[in-house]
């Protein structure tokens, strides 16, 4: 066993679902110009229904991710038009919204601990169908949990990248992104664009956060914004109005982060990451990829 | 009973002082960080570490504290406040994850997760002040110092340019105020306050470990400002007091002791909802927060 490859392997298994993390997280967040901190309460909240669903109901596999899907999808629509959408109307500042963005968060964690606790869990029930075992690929071992995490993340990467540039509804997105004003005059109906958007970011936060948990074998009621800020990181560091750039800047700091580990103390990583994301922000505010954007930019 | 409500106000105090100064940035000047608690931890963790390891006294040790935090706030505030609104906000969250980071990972100083123990209690002049009475008139003394200051400064001509800036921020240059200059140095002086919390913390709850100065407790005091009102000294003291309060009226109520802290969070962050909507200007502001 080479232990190199075996912690890159390890490495682009997190990787991937960090990816699908900062993909979400780019798409609200290049469109809304808002922090949107409780996209973090939408992935734990979503995870741990995931959770629920297996542990105590043995809801099969593929349904329980699908209704935790659907579930991600709703509340973050739910968020927007309840939320966001009458404050923007009422001319309230985008700080403002990310306040009650923050508040919408404490609502979801804490009844999230009042029904699972607040502890860790590992997975349980259906959640479990798997086998447990590595497969010996000669050098490595891989699990059938990192199978599913790369695939699931690569054909999503993949079929939303054909979404965003090859059907009219994406265009639409990409249109909206690029100038929202103009593309209203052009007759794209920028509200449902908006929601769209929110419900596709929040289904890949679901996403993401089952895959993190497989990855784990756990969940942890916590976990929401410890997996944001990574998504924030990629988005500032991979660059401002530059979704691809993001979900690959995802997936370095996942590879960073393992390879990182091996050779010195895990938890520095995500220390050092947000260094580093202060340090973009102070000499290259646009990020590496990015939009040039102005300083004076609210 | 008597020993409850001293612990009770020595928190209050604490946490008034870190909350004015923090309401220093929101209300005053508009700019929002999500670093406070990071400045309280530096306060805290230099206090613990000089007092402990080098048997400072109370004073020497806080301004030394209050040195440092200065100097971390300037390093922030400097290159962070050629950026604006939610990127200067990021800027900030970056300074608190790093420093969280630091607290919970170079364990050689602050003893990472296991906590710092035995700090020593406050030595003024000499003498230890360690009666809970005694400790709470520090505390109260300290905070009253902070409140008068951050009061004084509001109704100061810089206070004055704070507001102006808040305001108008084109404006407020056009009549010849440096923007920038104004913002760092509140956000240093805040920066100051907050440590000087922490080093009163940690000299009075003697054991500190870096959750107390996690992000979420940075985020929570910016929801306090909002709910006590921006702009607003009293709005500060008052929503302090709620916040503090709640757990411990729910007491006497039939709640299980277990979801307390929950309870009191869900109650903070439905208010925090409703307020944001429906009254920017929070409980007793004078101003609507943009």
């Amino acid at each position: 066993m080479n232990l190199f490859l075996q912690v890159l392997l390890d490495g682009i298994a997190l990787g991937c679902a960090y990816a699908l993390v900062a993909l979400g997280y780019g798409l609200i967040f290049n469109i809304t110009g808002n922090f949107h901190y409780v996209h973090g309460g939408v992935l734990v909240a979503s995870t741990m229904m995931f959770y629920g669903l297996t542990a105590f109901f043995n809801v099969p596999f593929l349904l329980a991710v699908f209704i935790a899907i659907i579930f991600a999808f709703a509340l973050g629509i739910f968020v927007n038009i309840f939320f966001y959408e009458p404050m923007l109307r009422k001319g309230a500042p985008i700080l403002s919204l990310f306040i009650a963005s923050f508040g919408l968060y404490i609502l979801i964690e804490n009844s999230l601990t009042i029904v699972f606790g607040t502890r860790a869990v590992g997975l349980e029930g259906s959640a479990t169908i798997l086998p447990r075992r590595a497969y010996d690929l000669g050098p490595i071992y891989i699990t059938p949990n990192q199978i599913i995490i790369i695939v699931t993340a690569t054909v999503l990467l993949v079929v939303l990248y054909f979404f965003f540039t090859r059907t009219r509804v994406g265009t639409a997105v990409r249109a909206v992104a690029s100038d929202a004003d103009v593309a209203e005059v052009v007759g794209i109906e920028v509200k449902r664009v908006r929601h769209l958007l929110f419900g596709i970011g929040s289904g890949l936060a679901a996403v993401a956060g089952i895959l993190i948990a497989l990855d784990l074998n756990a969940v942890d009621p916590f976990m929401g914004p410890r997996i944001l800020f990574v998504g924030v990181a990629s988005v500032i560091i991979g660059g401002f109005g530059n979704v691809p750039a993001a979900a690959v800047g995802g997936f370095a700091v996942g590879v960073i982060q393992n390879l990182g580990a091996w050779q010195f103390s895990g938890e520095w990583q995500l220390t050092i990451l947000f260094a580093v994301l202060l340090l973009v922000l102070i000499v290259r505010p646009e990020g590496f990829f990015g939009k040039k954007l102005s300083r004076y930019r609210e | 009973m008597e020993e409850y409500l001293l612990r009770m106000l020595t928190f209050v105090s604490i946490w008034s002082i870190l909350i004015v100064s923090l309401n220093l940035q929101i209300g005053y000047t508009g700019l929002l960080s999500i670093a406070q608690a990071a400045f309280w931890g530096i306060g805290a963790y230099a206090y613990a570490i000089l007092s402990k390891n080098y048997g400072i006294d109370f004073i020497t040790s806080t301004v030394i504290a209050m040195v440092i935090s200065g100097i971390a706030g300037a390093l922030v505030a400097l290159p962070s406040l050629r950026l604006r609104g939610i990127y200067f906000l990021i800027a900030t969250l970056g300074f608190q994850l790093s420093a969280y980071g630091v607290m919970q990972n170079w364990i050689d100083v602050t003893r990472g997760p296991m906590g710092f123990y035995g700090i020593p209690k406050p030595v003024i002049f000499g003498t230890t002040v360690s009666a809970s009475t005694s400790l709470f008139l520090l505390s109260a003394l300290i905070a009253i110092v902070a409140i008068v200051l951050a009061y004084r400064l509001g109704r100061s001509p810089f206070g004055r340019a704070l507001k102006a800036i808040r305001e108008d921020e084109l404006a407020a240059a056009a009549v010849g105020k440096s923007i920038r200059n104004f913002k760092v140095l509140v956000f240093i002086f805040s920066a100051l306050l907050a440590s000087a919390a922490g080093s009163l913390f940690s000299a009075y709850i003697s054991a500190i470990d870096p959750f107390a100065f996690h992000v979420r407790n940075s985020l929570l005091m910016i929801a306090i400002v909002i709910i006590g009102g921006a702009g607003n000294i009293k709005g500060s003291i008052a929503g302090t007091i709620l916040f503090l309060g709640v757990p411990e009226l729910l007491r006497f109520i039939d709640i299980p002791s277990v979801y307390a802290g929950q309870i009191r969070e869900l109650i903070f962050g439905a208010l925090l909802v409703l307020v944001i909507m429906f009254r920017p200007r929070g409980l007793m502001g004078e101003y609507e927060f943009r």
